[in-house]
């Protein structure tokens, strides 16, 4: 069955996957650069494949989360009595959180503000398929345009911040994380009130890290551990979203001046379900 | 009958290509399912059905993930590359065409690298390579397995065997 034909016919379809390929180079150029988008074809492809994705990514976690529930039923009982040591903390600390909240409550009617974000909605999505390379850190949700999804919504989980939507079909959307080295995040330390951006450095490095903050200002005197947030400069993500914790501090320079390194708050390989932040939140901000 | 063959094998790799080997990746070093087949189905039946495959596969991971030309690139210069020296060699043993294989992949590799480079992103090339050359030689270890059942398989008295076990029995 392998396919023949005279020297002639061997040669005409060289040059044609010769173009196809070209073709193909110059497409993905213009597609990164947002020239070019097929917007129908994606479409097309997602109202097929994501259904099937869906069910084969749904059957994995049935079953990895059935054996991790075995695994860890001597763990639960420890956890158990760990959070209920932990319940007693939070209530002891949820009544002074309350009085904070109602100090903070009476600056912001002091400020004139009445409504932070009042706009605020979040549409909830399950993971249908993510990326195998090791160079990208995307991954596909089952929420689209129809659930009133766009393009640069923050993507959140319980734990902090995921990433942002890139692109956008009526079915479906592809998140790009926020540990992507083509990611880039205005970040902010809790502590300090230092500004930096967060890059992403996923396999960028030989020391498995993930996350760095650069252009931090001359003589900010961070400690492992400090928490960062998003500072809301960048225009894309709200103010506050926890982004995460200071792993180490660098003492050298590199290319883009000091930088930290940080743990992201975020379990990046075992997300499942995303909260997406639909209605414009970052310009609000 | 063989294409046919080829598209049923095609689809769950794809399918395990695009949902599942995110989850068996180490620091980012996993198999490459899909090339292996390609690659495979390159040197069985022709460059021309490792083009067509690669761009076919390669376009709908494209549109999952939303960079239009990424994989269908890579795939089908895949297929072509790896059908086209075969064809000019003629290379039978199983050796000779894994590390084809190898080369191909670690070459597939390195476009993701080249295209985060000039996106401004940070790459660290000596790492780069590192991870190139473990993902490329995973892919050729499984490529002598996968070859031998293509091949096997490609001879189609054992999948009619196999669907048809009564076809031209005598009673």
């Amino acid at each position: 069955m392998r396919w023949k034909a005279g020297a002639g016919g061997h040669k005409i379809a060289l040059i044609v996957c010769g173009a196809v390929l070209c073709l193909l180079t110059a497409l993905f150029g213009l597609s990164v650069t947002g020239i070019f988008k097929i917007p129908f074809l994606e479409s097309a492809v997602s109202f097929v494949v994501t259904p099937v994705q869906g069910f084969v990514t749904n059957a994995y976690n049935a079953v990895r989360s059935g054996l991790e529930e075995r695994a860890t039923i001597a763990q639960l009982n420890e956890e158990i009595a760990r959070l209920t040591e932990e319940n007693r903390r939070l209530q002891a600390e949820m009544s002074s959180m309350e009085e904070l909240e109602r100090e903070n409550e009476r600056l912001l009617g002091l400020l004139g503000v009445t409504e932070v974000n009042p706009e605020t909605e979040y549409v909830a999505a399950s993971v249908v398929a993510k990326e195998a390379g090791g160079w990208f850190s995307v991954f596909t949700v089952n929420k689209g345009a129809r659930d009133g999804v766009e393009k640069d919504d923050p993507v959140l989980s319980d734990e902090g911040l995921i990433g942002r939507v890139m692109e956008v079909t009526d079915s479906t959307s592809v998140v790009l994380t926020l540990i992507d080295s083509r990611s880039a995040v205005a970040g902010l330390v809790e502590r300090t009130r230092d500004n930096g951006i967060c890059h992403g450095s996923l396999y960028v490095y030989e020391n498995d890290e993930m996350l760095r903050m650069n252009y931090l200002p001359e003589g900010s005197e961070l400690n492992t551990g400090d928490r960062v947030i998003t500072s809301g400069l960048d225009g894309v993500y709200p103010k506050g979203l926890f982004i995460g914790t200071v792993r180490s501090i660098s003492r050298e320079s590199s290319g883009d001046g000091r930088y930290v390194v940080l743990s992201p708050a975020v379990d990046f390989a075992h997300i499942e379900e995303v909260l997406i932040m639909t209605g414009g939140q970052a310009a609000e901000e | 009958m063989r294409v046919i063959l080829d598209i049923l094998l095609l689809l769950p790799a794809l399918l395990y290509q695009s949902a599942l080997a995110a989850h068996f990746t180490y620091r980012g070093v996993g198999v490459d399912l899909l090339a292996v087949l390609l690659a495979s189905i390159a040197i069985n039946q022709g460059w021309l059905y490792g083009a067509v495959g690669g761009f076919a596969a390669g376009l709908i991971l494209d549109c999952t993930f939303g960079h239009i030309g990424l994989y269908a690139l890579q795939y089908m210069a895949l297929g072509m590359f790896v059908g086209l020296v075969n064809e000019r060699f003629r290379l039978d043993a199983i050796v000779l065409p894994a590390l084809l294989t190898l080369g191909a992949c670690a070459a597939r590799e390195i476009v993701p690298a080249v295209y985060l480079y000039f996106a401004r992103a940070t790459v660290s090339w000596g790492y780069a390579l590192l991870r190139v050359l473990l993902c490329a030689a995973l892919d050729a270890a499984l490529f002598v397995p996968v070859h031998l059942l293509l091949r096997r398989l490609h001879r189609w008295d054992v999948v009619r065997a196999s669907l048809f076990p009564f076809h031209g029995r005598k009673w």
